[in-house]
């Protein structure tokens, strides 16, 4: 079945715009966009990636189970993965909201 | 290990995709894109708040001006008329929902699995439900073509594009069709589906992916 790679997803993911992201949120003077406000819809989302990468990339720096190189360079695994990581957090949320149910209930 | 010989369809398709790549990068860094078409320099730039202003008000003023038409029928109306006849479209979106939910099961698997060939299995399932889930919304939307919503956003669309689209003349930028009727006429079509293609990426990406 043919696939269309997302290209601000390609951007995204990237060395150059990760570093540029990275340097971006530390205040080291890199703004990523010629504007600083009045965001496009395209800049926006393109934001929303870098973010969803940097993430994926620092899972993997951490060891976090199901995540590799592989995934991170396949958009449907890698959508797997996020799919995958928001069901475990809301297990992980509501097996404490139960236990603190039972401690305040 | 042995890498797989990339055929000339491959390498075209992978030049596609970085001809796109560089299309886009500018574009996200600073709302402009420059392109060339028939050796004239064309460009077109994010509108400003201004101009957004005017189209949200020419936007409202369009919608009223086609309801009092009554030659339109809303998504709403054309979603009552199917159902009279049988076609419940709402339907439809209970089906997405229920693709999305068996997607995101195979999903959570497809990472669970450590063996290659069940992960590559259920890659493929997840290709096809998405597959599946897209047919659906084209199905939808085939339904609503024509609904008075859609002739609002071509409009609008068009009345952004006379706004925004600009053409290099004298080593200066002016606007590449005077007014909307020019552009509804120009027979220059190839020249405006690249615009548009540009400006629905521009304006509207993000509401979309």
């Amino acid at each position: 079945m043919d696939f269309k790679i997302n290209p601000i997803r390609l951007l995204a993911k990237s060395n150059k715009w990760q570093t540029l992201y990275y340097h971006s949120k530390e205040n080291c003077g890199v703004y990523l966009f010629d504007n600083q406000t009045n965001l496009s819809e395209l800049q926006i989302a393109f934001l929303q990636w870098l973010e969803v990468y940097r993430t994926l990339y620092q899972d993997l720096a951490m060891g976090e189970f199901g995540i590799d190189e592989d995934i991170i360079n396949d958009e449907i695994m890698a959508d797997a993965y996020l799919i995958y990581k928001q069901r475990k957090n809301k297990k992980k949320k509501s097996k404490k909201a139960s236990k603190e149910g039972m401690v305040f209930g | 290990m042995e890498k797989k010989k990339l055929t000339k369809k491959d390498i075209a398709k992978k030049l596609a995709e970085f001809e796109e790549l560089n299309d886009i990068e500018p574009l996200i860094q600073n709302n402009i894109i420059e392109f060339t078409w028939q050796e004239r320099n064309y460009r077109l730039r994010k509108p400003t708040v201004q101009e957004r202003l005017e189209l949200n008000q020419k936007r409202a003023e369009k919608k009223i001006e086609l309801l009092q038409s009554g030659k339109y029928k809303t998504k709403l109306q054309l979603i009552d008329l199917f159902k009279k006849q049988g076609i419940d479209i709402l339907k439809i979106d209970e089906k997405i929902i229920k693709i999305q939910k068996e997607h995101d099961t195979i999903a959570e698997k497809a990472i669970k699995v450590s063996d290659k060939h069940v992960r590559e299995k259920f890659r493929s399932e997840m290709l096809e439900l998405r597959a599946k889930r897209n047919n659906l919304s084209i199905q939808k939307a085939d339904y609503l073509e024509g609904a008075l919503e859609q002739h609002v956003d071509e409009f609008s669309n068009s009345y952004l594009l006379c706004k925004v689209f600009e053409i290099k003349e004298k080593e200066k930028w002016t606007n590449t069709f005077k007014n909307y009727e020019e552009l509804a006429t120009s027979e220059k079509s190839e020249l405006i589906f690249k615009a548009t293609q540009f400006l629905t990426i521009l304006m509207y990406y993000g509401l979309q992916n």
